[in-house]
């Protein structure tokens, strides 16, 4: 008779040692060619697809919307802007916001020490991934 | 074991490379079968119960979510398939728990089954497991066989731990009581 193991109990031991022999049953040789044919039936039917990051309804009011903004860009004299922001008269409180400046000027010390080519790789990939992305997404509407 | 081998796969397949479903369908065929064989106990429906499992799991890809063990996924999901096959059947009648003797002979079996070859044994275990109940046979397939422990069954299952573990027992006791049966008919025929 069979040891119990690692304190399991005997008649288990016995039917673990027992399925040390087994194997499982071989699956039929045509299964994963059938599987696969029925896989690839349904990717055909339902292709990949990305989501366009653009509704085609939207597409024209969203046109027209980016064509009124750069025409009314470039009709808008800027200098009548500004003469309207000073007439408001509006006081911020700047007082708040002089620990937060301390702050930028401090990191801005530190960019300052980081060589340019350092600037010119982060923002050549950064223009990459999403010149890529655009692409992309060009590509389904 | 085999979740980090798994997800670059799965992750292939879900960006649109189905061809990494293959690799899939290769490392689990054949325990896919034998689940559903020891469920359904015939080989037409068990590999139509494997098939129709891994197309199931193919189209629900995106809702594994990679915080189970793949293979456990997909053995509930062939647990679920298996299950749902044998309902649509119609009503057998025999009821093997009727048949169940209540006589524990653990040490006929073991001490005889020593005596056997290899290939005896397996082939002894093979017919024994066949005649166990569904559930039980692949709770005891996954226990003994997979080493899986009563979470993995449960979760592999959706039964209860409690539930798992009754039909692991009776799944024992009905294995060990069919292995006597099959032995004394294998050492008839060598006397």
């Amino acid at each position: 008779m069979m040891k119990a193991k690692n304190n399991i109990p005997e008649e288990d031991q016995f039917l673990k040692d027992l399925f040390t022999d087994f194997e499982p049953e071989a699956a039929p040789q045509n299964m994963r060619q059938d599987i696969m044919n029925r896989v690839f039936q349904d990717w055909t039917a339902n292709p990949v697809a990305y989501r366009p990051m653009i509704n085609k309804e939207n597409r024209l009011w969203i046109l027209l919307g980016i064509s009124a903004i750069l025409a009314l860009t470039f009709l808008t004299d800027a200098s009548v802007l500004l003469e309207y922001w000073r007439n408001l008269n509006i006081k911020l409180d700047l007082s708040n916001l002089k620990g937060l400046g301390q702050s930028f000027s401090q990191y801005y010390a530190i960019m300052q020490q980081m060589p340019a080519i350092v600037y010119f790789i982060a923002t050549g990939i950064l223009v990459l991934l999403g010149f890529d992305k655009l692409l992309n997404r060009l590509a389904n509407i | 074991m085999d979740k980090a081998n798994d997800i670059p796969l799965l992750k292939a397949v879900k960006a649109g490379d189905v061809s990494a479903f293959a690799q899939i369908i290769d490392k689990y065929q054949h325990m896919a079968f034998t689940l559903a064989m020891g469920i359904v106990k015939n080989k037409e429906e068990a590999e139509e119960v494997a098939q129709d499992a891994f197309f199931k799991a193919y189209k629900s890809l995106d809702s594994f979510k990679g915080d189970a063990n793949f293979s456990t996924w997909l053995y509930r999901i062939i647990y679920n398939t298996a299950i749902s096959k044998i309902r649509s059947r119609k009503p057998v009648s025999a009821d093997l728990e009727s048949k169940e003797v209540a006589q524990f002979e653990m040490d006929y079996a073991e001490s005889n089954m020593h005596q056997l070859e290899k290939q005896d044994r397996k082939k002894i275990l093979k017919k024994a497991l066949a005649k166990l109940k569904e559930e039980d046979a692949f709770i005891v397939l996954l226990y003994y066989y997979k080493d899986n422990s009563i979470d993995e069954i449960t979760e592999a299952t959706g039964l209860s731990a409690s539930n798992v573990k009754i039909k692991l027992h009776r799944g024992r006791k009905q294995l060990q009581k069919e292995l006597n049966l099959l032995l004394r008919e294998e050492l008839n025929t060598i006397l």
